[in-house]
């Protein structure tokens, strides 16, 4: 998929920008089937920008975000296409550039923090022993830094809390200690896949409102997945929506948000339950996503489109220029 | 299992029509007093409580015939052991159950194979609460069955049942969960929920694990069954746009106690609890000119092992005073009745705007 953004591209701009994904397939084979998750992303992503990826399960954001740190099963997962980090290729790394890649390049944080703790060790060590390894400093001076991460995540009584083990932390600490984990080599990229959704609505606000700061005072950039609407519009710069593995439609905040083009970005924002529309029907979009093994030939949000006429069902519609910074990927935008 | 306290008549096919309404509109459909239930963690030499979790302590509401009451509140707060608690999953520890008159449990009273023919559950965890080895149409037809109505009879119900949430029998009623998506299993839920006509229809977290473009169609589909059956919904979520939706009434729970209770749109407009107000603005903003610049509250819910003394919400309310400390405040009725909050200061909180709330959090250390 050529979209406007990548057509007008200079290439002599090109390694300014830390991401650049060009047609990204991911598929995955299984013994009965070949799962087509990603299909022709075509991404980039600014110094300092937050971009949020927001789609429903099954959309390839995911996939998208472990492509970037080359965290897919080797064996199964096919992949294709230029994936660029700060200017290197990452699908060509070797296992020892990965190694070094991750963590210092790009770090990740999850829905679930406490799987990205051993449970048996305590916090604080656990955190030096990256910085040891990654830096090749002392433990105590990985300590040390440890400490000034956790005052960084804001974490009260950061050095008592150091001694604590995972499970000992409530869940909206233990996302501050994974985010300082995360910090812990000072990435230029952090990829955020949804770090808040297991939280409470009065825990995620903190943690979306530290995570821009940290990207303010830090200068990283964020790529942030999530299927919340209302959480894309608190942190992002700039979102793209997906749909069965494709970018459907891009551009700022208030553009998506305020005026989304894609039948598919439309209907997600017009079937929000809220207080508006106490006692009428909501406006579902009918049926269910496409099966990822039998993806069909033309638009694949063709089958549940208000708008879909027999071009959708044949051609794969082309990224169109809605204005400058905002593009949408459907042959029936002005319908 | 026939031999339970079913005094109604033995032809199956009447004995499954709940003896429906009995006390009249004005009674409620379910009436909870003082109900209370606390986890012991440990003991000491003496096998007496040392620490112990106050999951739910002391919850008095109804539910009204025909309206739907939403549930909010975060983790930890109680309203998933409250609905455990109503459906006889947890024993209570204290605390009066009467459904529609008629006390549940205790001599005399409703039993509880007969209470729950009349209420039934839908939870979040749409595939571990259906058996992976049965069929669609077995998992609906079984409780029916269990009930005493014929293979055959309950056999259509659930193939009527089906048709009503949406999954076409001829397609649906052989698969097994696992063929299933997320949505589909979850109407298979509701379904079976349905499938002994209950009159309350208990719904715990039940669309909150579902993609947005689904959850609206399971949401219509509660809708349209509710007008269909004339049912009651207890609508348990921490999802305050989906709760405002649905639900006519609506109760705020936290650490175990009913923080505020009120018509939803009294509510929401003007919450009188300053936990409420606290809720209420932590919702991500829709509005890219007005995003969230400042948490409401700092750190996480507490656990409701140790509490303070006073107000539970104390330690982290921004318009603590020193009698709040001193004093556990009741749900107290404010203005017309039907809205009611347990803050002592919830006169004021009402009329509070945002910005004030905000500016009196900043003068407390």
């Amino acid at each position: 998929m050529n979209h406007p953004a990548v057509a007008g591209r200079d290439e002599a701009n090109a390694p300014q920008r830390l991401v650049d994904i060009a047609d990204l397939h991911v598929g995955f084979q299984s013994p009965e089937r070949y799962v087509h998750a990603v299909n022709g992303v075509d991404l980039t992503l600014e110094r300092g920008e937050i971009l949020t990826i927001l789609g429903e399960s099954g959309s390839g954001k995911s996939v998208t975000l472990r492509t970037l740190m080359r965290l897919l099963p080797e064996k199964r997962a096919h992949l294709r296409g230029r994936v660029n980090v700060d200017g290197r290729d990452v699908l060509a790394m070797s296992r020892r550039e990965l190694s070094r890649y991750r963590g210092r390049s790009v770090a990740m944080i999850f829905q679930e923090p406490m799987l990205s703790f051993d449970p048996v060790f305590r916090i604080g060590d656990q955190i030096a022993e990256t910085v040891r390894r990654h830096e090749g400093v002392s433990h105590a001076q990985g300590l040390a830094r440890a400490l000034e991460l956790f005052e960084m995540v804001r974490i009260p009584s950061a050095k008592r809390r150091l001694g604590n083990y995972p499970h000992e932390l409530s869940g909206g600490m233990s996302q501050r200690a994974m985010i300082a984990l995360a910090l812990s080599c000072r990435p230029k990229l952090l990829l955020a896949d949804e770090p808040t959704t297991a939280l409470d609505a009065t825990v995620q606000i903190q943690i979306l409102l530290l995570l821009k700061e940290l990207q303010r005072e830090l200068g990283m950039s964020i790529i942030f997945v999530t299927h919340d609407v209302g959480v894309a519009n608190e942190v992002s710069d700039r979102i793209v929506v997906m749909y069965a593995g494709r970018i459907v439609e891009s551009g700022s905040v208030g553009e998506i948000i305020g005026r989304p083009s894609h039948p598919y970005t439309i209907g997600l924002m017009a079937s929000r339950a809220s207080g508006e529309q106490r006692g009428q029907r909501l406006n579902a979009i009918p049926g269910a996503p496409p099966d990822l093994s039998l993806l069909p030939s033309g638009c694949a949000f063709a089958p549940r489109c208000p708008r879909a006429v027999d071009t959708c069902r044949e051609t794969l519609p082309a990224a169109r220029e809605v204005s400058v910074s905002h593009w949408a990927a459907c042959h029936r935008l002005e319908a | 299992m026939m031999n339970t306290a079913n005094h109604l008549t033995d032809d199956p096919a009447v004995r499954l029509d709940p003896t429906r309404d009995r006390g009249g509109k004005a009674q409620p459909l379910l009436s909870v007093r003082g109900l209370r239930k606390h986890f012991i963690l440990k003991r000491d030499g003496w096998g007496k409580p040392a620490s112990r979790v106050h999951a739910v302590d002391g919850v008095d509401f109804d539910v009204h015939k025909g309206e739907t009451l939403g549930i909010v509140g975060e983790s930890g707060c109680g309203k998933s052991t409250t609905a455990r608690l109503l459906m006889h999953l947890l024993a209570p520890d204290a605390g009066e159950v009467i459904f529609d008159g008629d006390p549940v449990g205790g001599l005399g009273g409703l039993s509880l194979r007969e209470m729950r023919r009349q209420m039934q559950m839908v939870f979040q965890n749409s595939y571990s609460s259906l058996n992976p080895r049965m069929s669609v149409e077995e998992s609906i037809a079984f409780g029916p069955q269990v009930h005493g109505l014929g293979r055959r009879e309950s056999r259509q119900r659930a193939r009527r049942l089906l048709d009503q949430v949406g999954l076409s029998p001829a397609l649906f009623a052989n698969r097994y969960p696992h063929e299933l998506s997320g949505g589909q299993r979850q109407r298979v839920n509701i379904a079976r929920a349905l499938a002994l006509e209950p009159r309350l229809l208990i719904l715990d977290e039940a669309v909150s694990a579902l993609d947005k473009s689904v959850e609206a169609q399971v949401l219509n589909l509660l809708v349209d069954l509710k007008r269909e059956y004339g049912l009651t919904y207890l609508f348990i979520s921490h999802d305050l746009n989906v709760v405002r939706y649905i639900s006519d009434r609506v109760m705020v729970m936290y650490l175990g106690k009913v923080a505020e209770m009120g018509d939803t749109e009294a509510l929401y407009r003007a919450p009188a609890h300053p936990y409420t107000r606290a809720l209420m603005s932590a919702m991500p903003s829709m509005d890219p000119n007005r995003r969230t610049e400042r948490a409401p509250l700092v750190g996480d819910p507490p656990n409701p092992i140790d509490l303070p003394p006073g107000c539970r919400f104390c330690p982290r309310c921004p318009l603590v005073v020193d009698e709040c400390h001193r004093r556990e405040p009741d749900l107290m009725a404010l203005g017309d009745g039907a809205h009611s909050a347990a803050c002592l200061r919830a006169a004021e909180v009402s009329g509070l705007d945002d910005a004030s709330l905000a500016t009196s959090q900043e003068e407390s250390p």
